[in-house]
C-alpha cells in the first residue's frame, strides 16, 4: 500500500538524494521507478551512456521504503538489516565490485539500514558460508554464483521474500548460453516467489522486444521498455592513410600508421585502443613501445589472458583521476561495464565487424549522460574505410544488429535439472512448466523434455543400456519428487555448473615463479622448447611445458618465427554488410561522401575500370585465368562464416557437374573458386550453382560436418556434465577432456544414436558455425539479383583480399578416409634430442 | 619426414599393414590389434574393461553396449586370424568394476566362447588396482618383460611384452599404456579441420600400440623424426608421413 500523499513512483528521501548531489533524476529514471512501483517488470535499455543503474536501483529502494517493513525500519533506532529483497546480476565478476560500490553509495547516504555484498568465484568460502546463514538484503552476483545457490539443498529458502531481480548488462549474457542458464535460474526465483519483477538493463539492440521478453519469461506481463538517454552524438572518425593500397590484404595488421595514432593519443587525455585480437593487441603494444619508448609506462595492455592482477592495476590506474596513463590497449576485455570517467577517447583498430560492437566501444568514452561519445577508427586495409563510412550511417540511421536468445540448448537443460534435484528436488510437471516458461524453451517438445528427464534419470532413453547409472533419481522416502542421492554426483555437479566453456588455460611463468598471465593450451602444446611468441607485451620463449604451466623466459632476440595465437573470426554482421553493399553501390554510380569514400576512390575507381562495382540489385561474379589456374569470385557481401560454407557447397556442386578439384575460400564479402582448367557456365548454370535448394544436404557433404560436430561436442558435453574440466587435485589437461568428449562423441554415435546431444551438437555446428539460416538468406537475396558476370585480365582490389587468403584454403573432397588420410601429415618432433614424452 | 615404404605392403584390401619389427613380421589390424602369425598370437593392449560401469557410477552415462562391442571386435578377430594364444599387454581392467557383476558376466561369457585360447595377461598400472581376473577365467597374469617368440638357446630373437614403455633392454618390446594418437593435418595450408587419431607408433626398439578398448581416448604424441607411425580408423590402418 502506497501511503498517502507520497507521489507514485518516489520517495522525498530519494529526491532529497538526488537533490544532495545537484541532480535531477531523469524522466527516463522515474519512468523506470514508476514502473516498478507499479509491479511491472521490463528493460531499461540506451545505446550507451550512463544513468541506467539508478534507474533500476531506485525502483526497488522506493517500494521498499513505501513498504511497511521500510516505514518500521526508517523509524526504528537500531533497525536490524532486512532479509534479501533484491538480488543483482552481472555478467563478469570484475564489475562486481565496482557495481557493489555504485549501489552502497545511495543505500548508505540515504540511511537505509540494508546490507549490501557480493558473492561470486571470488568471494572466500567464509563469507560464502556466512551469507548462507544470512543472506544480505542486496546480493550481487553472477548467473553461475545464483546457479550454485539454487543447487543448496536449503537453496530455494533462501530466495523466499525476495522482492526484486536486476540483470546488469543482459545484451552481453542474452545471445549465449550463460543467457539461458540465467532465464532458468529467474524462472525458479519466479516460481518461488510469485510476486517477483524482474529488470534487465540492456544496449539498444535490434530486438530490444524480444529481449525483454526473454528476461521477463513468457508468462508474465507484457514488459515495460524504458528508453535511456542516448547521447548526444556518436562521433566516427577515421585515420586516413596517406596513401591507399589499391589491392587490400586482408590482415594486413596496418601499424603503418601507428605515428597518426600516436598523435591522437597524445592531444587527448586517456584513450582506449581497441583491437579484434589479443595478437593483434599485443602486436600494437609492442610496436607503439618500440617506436615511441618515451611513452613507456604511460602506455598498458589489457586482454582476457593477461593476470587478473595485472588487468586490475591497468583498471585501477584507468579509474584514477590523476592517472598518468595516456593508452591501454585493449580487446573486447574492456568492452563491458566499469566507468572510467578519465577516458575521453576510444581508438578502433580494425574492422568493426558490426555497428552495436562500434556504438558500445565509442560508448566507453565520454560516460557522462547527453555527452559527445566519440571513435576514431584505424583501418587495416583500405576497404575497412568502406566499413567504417558504413557503420556510421548505420548508426545514424539506428541499424542495430539483433541478439537471438539461443532456441532450447539440451544441454543446459539437462544441468538444469540435476541443479533442481540438488536444489530441494522437484516434482515433474511443475518444473516444466517453470522451465517452459522460458523465453528459450517456450516451445520445448514433450519428447524434447521426456529425452532430457531420462538422460539425467537412466543416461538416456534405452532402458537397460546404462546399468547402475542414475544423477537423478525419485525420492524412495517421502515422495517430494526427484532429488540426487549420491553426495559424489551432487559435489561434481557443483563444481561444473556453468556454460563457459574455453580452452584449457595454461599458466604463463617465469623460471622464478612470477606469473604473466594464461594462454590457450591449444596454442602452447604446439610449440617445441625454445620457440618464440609474444606474450604480456614482451618477446618471450617457451623454456618447457609441464602440468598445465608454460615456463618462459625472455626472448634475446626476435627474428625468425614469432608464433601468433588468437583466432578473430568473427564475422561481419548482416547490417555492416549490407550497409557496406550499399555504400558501394552509391560509389559505383560515382557517388562518393565523406573522407573515407574520397580516400578508397582510387581503389573503386580501378575496381570499376578492371571489372564493375556491383549496383545494389546485382550479384557481381568474376572469372580470371591465370597461370596458376582459373579464378571464380563470387561477391555475395553474406559475412565470413556463411560465405565459408558456401564456398564449400559451390565446390561440390561445381565438382558434381565435371569431376574437378576445386579450392573454395571466403572472406566477409565473397567467395573464390580455384579450378585446374576454366569452366565456362552460362548465367543459368550460375543461376543452379547459387540455387538455394536442397542447400542443408549440400553443407552436410561438402564440409567435414562429423569433424565440426565432434569439436562442438566438447562444450555440449561438458555443459551436460559428460566431462569435467577438472576438481581440484585432480586437475585433467584439456587434451585428456577432450578425449573423453571424443570417446562419448564416439560411443554415443555407435550405440545411442539418437542422443539428442548428438543433434544439439549438429546444429549448434549448422546455425553457430557455418550460419546457416544466414547462408539460405544470402541465397534467397542472391536469387533476386542480376547476374553480372565480368571478366577481368587481372585480380581486382575486391578480390584480392581473397586471392592472397587462398594458402589456408579448404579442398572440397568426396574421397574416403584413407585417401583423405594419405594427404595428410603429421608433425613430427623437430629436434630429435628432445627427451620429453619421447619412447626409448 | 619422407619414408621410404619398401617393408610395408598393405594387405590385400583387408585394410592391414604388415610391418617388420624386430626381426618379427608383424600384422597391423585396423582394429587396433596387431597379429604375429608367426607366433600364431594376437596381441592388443588396453582394454580397460569396467570403465564404462565406473563410470556410470560416478553419473557419466557411458552404454554399457561399450563392453559387449569390444568382446565382439575380439570375437571377430580370434575368428578371422584363428590364434592360439591372446596377448593383452596390460590393462585389461579399469578398476574394480571391471570384476563386478554386469561386467565380469559379459567377460565370463566371453572367456566361456573362446575355451581353447591361451589367454596371457602382462599386467599393467590399471590391473594392479583392479586386481587379478578371477583365476575361473584361465588367464594366466605375467609381469612385463615376458618374452613371446624366438629361441631362448639361441639368444633371444623374440619380442618382450610390456605394458609401460621401457628403453634399453636387450629384446625389442612392444607396450601398450600410452594410448597414442596423432594429430593429422591437411598437407596445404590450413583446411578448417584437422584430425585426431589413435596410432601405431614404431621407434627401433619399441611398439607402442593403440588402446584397443573403445572408451579409452587417445593421447596425442610427438614421434620422433625415424619413427614410423600407422593411423587406424574406420577398420583400417595407413602408415603416415612426417613432417618435421
Amino acid at each position: 500500500m502506497t501511503p498517502s500523499g507520497q507521489q507514485q513512483g518516489t520517495h522525498p528521501l530519494v529526491d532529497g538524494w538526488f537533490a544532495s548531489h545537484g541532480w535531477d533524476p531523469f524522466p527516463f529514471q522515474r519512468d523506470a521507478w514508476r514502473a516498478h512501483n507499479e509491479g511491472r517488470s521490463g528493460l531499461i535499455h540506451a545505446p550507451t551512456g550512463n544513468g541506467k543503474t539508478l534507474a533500476a536501483m531506485m525502483g526497488p529502494l522506493i517500494d521498499w521504503l513505501q513498504s511497511a517493513e521500510g516505514a518500521r525500519l526508517m523509524d526504528s533506532e537500531s533497525p536490524e538489516p532486512p532479509p534479501l529483497r533484491l538480488l543483482w546480476i552481472t555478467p563478469m565478476r570484475a564489475l562486481a565490485n565496482d557495481t557493489l560500490e555504485s549501489l552502497k553509495l545511495p543505500i548508505h547516504e540515504m540511511g537505509i539500514p540494508w546490507t549490501a555484498e557480493k558473492r561470486t568465484g571470488d568471494t572466500g568460502s567464509a563469507a560464502k558460508a556466512r551469507q548462507r546463514k544470512k543472506m544480505p538484503t542486496l546480493l550481487i552476483t553472477t548467473p553461475e554464483s545464483l546457479t550454485i545457490l539454487l543447487s543448496y539443498a536449503d537453496g530455494p529458502t533462501l530466495f523466499k521474500g525476495l522482492r526484486g531481480v536486476v540483470v546488469d548488462e543482459w545484451h552481453e549474457l542474452l545471445g549465449s548460453k550463460r543467457g539461458v542458464q540465467t532465464e532458468l535460474g529467474l524462472s525458479r526465483l519466479r516460481a518461488l516467489n510469485p510476486g517477483l519483477r524482474s529488470w534487465g538493463l540492456s544496449a539498444t539492440l535490434g530486438n530490444t522486444e524480444e529481449a525483454a521478453r526473454a528476461l521477463v519469461g513468457v508468462r508474465s506481463a507484457e514488459p515495460t521498455l524504458v528508453r535511456g538517454i542516448a547521447p548526444k552524438a556518436i562521433e566516427v572518425d577515421c585515420v586516413i592513410p596517406p596513401t591507399i593500397e589499391k589491392f587490400p590484404w586482408a590482415g594486413h595488421i596496418g601499424t603503418s600508421l601507428m605515428g597518426q595514432v600516436v598523435a591522437r593519443i597524445r592531444e587527448a587525455g586517456t584513450s582506449l585502443l581497441f583491437t579484434n585480437t589479443r595478437a593483434q593487441a599485443e602486436i600494437w603494444f609492442r610496436e607503439m613501445m618500440r617506436r615511441h619508448p618515451e611513452m613507456l609506462g604511460r602506455v598498458a595492455l589489457h586482454h582476457g589472458s593477461l593476470d587478473r592482477k595485472i588487468r586490475e592495476q591497468v583498471e585501477d590506474h584507468l579509474r584514477a583521476h590523476d592517472s598518468i596513463l595516456k593508452c591501454v590497449v585493449c580487446t573486447s576485455s574492456l568492452d563491458l561495464g566499469v566507468d572510467f570517467s578519465p577516458v575521453d577517447q576510444v581508438i578502433q583498430v580494425g574492422s568493426p565487424k558490426g555497428v552495436a560492437r562500434l556504438v558500445q566501444r565509442a560508448g566507453r568514452s565520454g560516460h557522462q549522460p547527453g555527452a559527445v561519445s566519440r571513435v576514431v577508427c584505424v583501418p587495416t586495409n583500405a576497404l575497412e574505410l568502406v566499413e567504417f563510412a558504413s557503420a556510421r550511417e548505420a548508426i545514424e540511421t539506428k541499424q542495430i544488429e539483433q541478439r537471438r536468445p539461443v532456441p532450447k540448448p539440451l544441454d543446459v537443460l539437462t544441468q538444469h535439472l540435476v541443479t533442481a534435484a540438488m536444489g530441494g528436488g522437484f516434482d515433474e510437471r511443475s518444473l516444466r512448466d517453470e522451465v517452459t516458461s522460458c523465453y528459450s524453451y517456450r516451445d520445448l517438445t514433450d519428447q524434447e523434455w521426456s529425452w532430457a528427464m531420462a538422460f539425467v534419470h537412466r543416461g538416456g532413453e534405452t532402458l537397460g543400456a546404462y546399468p547402475e547409472f542414475a544423477r537423478i533419481s525419485p525420492d524412495e522416502t517421502d515422495q517430494s519428487g526427484w532429488t540426487v542421492a549420491s553426495k559424489k554426483i551432487a559435489t561434481r555437479h557443483r563444481m561444473a555448473i556453468g556454460t563457459i566453456v574455453s580452452d584449457q588455460a595454461v599458466a604463463v611463468k617465469y623460471a622464478n615463479g612470477r606469473t604473466l598471465g594464461s594462454i590457450e593450451e591449444s596454442f602452447v602444446s604446439r610449440l617445441n622448447p625454445g620457440d618464440k611468441f609474444v606474450f604480456a607485451g614482451r618477446p618471450l620463449q617457451l623454456v618447457r611445458l609441464r602440468q598445465m604451466t608454460a615456463t618462459v623466459r625472455p626472448a634475446k632476440s626476435t627474428k625468425g618465427t614469432i608464433a601468433r595465437w588468437g583466432g578473430g573470426k568473427m564475422p561481419l554482421s548482416t547490417q555492416l554488410a549490407d550497409a557496406v553493399r550499399e555504400r558501394l553501390a552509391h560509389a559505383g554510380r560515382g557517388e562518393f561522401g565523406g573522407l573515407e569514400m574520397e580516400a578508397v576512390r582510387p581503389l573503386i575507381e580501378l575496381q570499376a575500370s578492371l571489372s564493375r562495382v556491383p549496383a545494389a540489385d546485382e550479384l557481381l561474379i568474376e572469372t580470371i585465368n591465370l597461370r596458376d589456374g582459373f579464378h571464380m569470385f563470387v561477391y555475395p557481401f553474406g559475412g565470413r562464416l556463411a560465405q565459408e560454407g558456401l564456398g564449400a557447397v559451390l565446390s561440390l556442386r561445381l565438382s558434381r557437374r565435371s569431376p574437378a578439384s576445386i579450392t573454395a575460400v571466403g572472406n566477409d564479402y565473397g567467395i573464390e573458386l580455384v579450378t585446374d582448367d576454366p569452366i565456362g557456365l552460362t548465367d543459368t548454370e550460375w543461376r543452379v550453382i547459387l540455387s538455394p535448394d536442397n542447400l542443408v544436404d549440400d553443407l552436410v557433404d561438402s564440409v567435414n560436418e562429423s569433424e565440426l560436430a565432434r569439436r562442438q561436442f566438447r562444450e555440449v558435453a561438458r555443459i551436460a556434465g559428460l566431462t569435467s574440466s577438472g576438481y581440484p587435485g585432480e586437475r585433467v589437461s584439456s587434451r585428456q577432456t577432450q578425449a573423453s568428449s571424443d570417446m562419448f562423441f564416439d560411443v554415443f554415435n555407435e550405440f545411442d544414436p539418437g542422443n539428442l546431444l548428438l543433434d544439439q551438437a549438429r546444429r549448434e555446428v549448422m546455425e553457430g558455425q557455418l550460419e546457416v539460416q544466414r547462408l539460405r538468406d544470402v541465397l534467397d537475396a542472391c536469387a533476386h539479383r542480376r547476374l553480372v558476370i565480368e571478366r577481368p585480365e587481372s585480380v581486382t582490389p575486391l578480390g584480392f583480399g581473397l586471392f592472397a587468403e587462398s594458402m589456408r584454403a579448404t579442398t572440397v573432397s568426396s574421397e574416403s578416409w584413407e585417401d583423405r588420410i594419405r594427404r595428410m601429415s603429421v608433425e613430427f618432433e623437430r629436434q630429435a634430442d628432445r627427451k620429453t614424452d619421447r619412447i626409448g | 619426414m619422407a619414408t621410404t615404404a619398401h617393408d610395408i605392403k598393405p594387405d590385400a584390401g583387408d585394410g592391414c599393414c604388415e610391418f617388420t619389427f624386430g626381426g618379427a613380421s608383424l600384422t597391423l589390424t585396423g582394429d587396433r590389434a596387431v597379429y604375429w602369425a608367426a607366433e600364431r598370437a594376437l596381441l592388443l593392449a588396453d582394454v580397460h574393461l569396467g570403465k564404462p560401469a565406473s563410470f556410470r557410477e560416478r553419473g557419466a552415462p557411458v552404454p554399457e553396449d561399450v563392453t559387449s562391442g569390444d568382446l565382439a571386435r575380439i570375437d571377430a578377430l580370434v575368428d578371422r586370424h584363428a590364434p592360439d594364444r591372446l596377448v593383452i599387454l596390460g590393462d585389461l581392467a579399469h578398476d574394480r568394476a571391471a570384476w563386478q557383476a554386469t561386467t565380469l558376466d559379459a567377460f565370463a561369457a566371453w572367456r566361456a566362447r573362446h575355451g581353447a585360447l591361451d589367454v596371457v595377461l602382462v599386467r599393467g598400472n590399471h590391473d594392479r588396482w583392479a586386481a587379478d581376473p578371477p583365476a575361473s577365467l584361465g588367464i594366466e597374469v605375467v609381469e612385463p618383460g615376458w618374452v613371446l617368440g624366438g629361441n631362448a638357446d639361441k639368444d633371444g630373437g623374440g619380442l618382450a611384452m610390456h605394458h609401460e614403455p621401457v628403453s634399453g633392454g636387450d629384446l625389442p618390446a612392444l607396450c601398450g599404456h600410452l594410448h597414442p594418437g596423432v594429430r593429422l593435418r591437411h598437407e596445404r595450408g590450413r583446411g578448417r579441420t584437422g584430425m585426431r587419431s589413435a596410432c601405431y607408433w614404431f621407434s627401433e626398439n619399441l611398439g607402442v600400440l593403440p588402446a584397443f578398448g573403445r572408451f579409452t581416448g587417445c593421447a596425442m604424441v610427438r614421434p620422433g623424426p625415424a619413427d614410423r607411425v600407422f593411423v587406424v580408423g574406420e577398420g583400417r590402418v595407413v602408415e603416415i608421413r612426417g613432417r618435421g
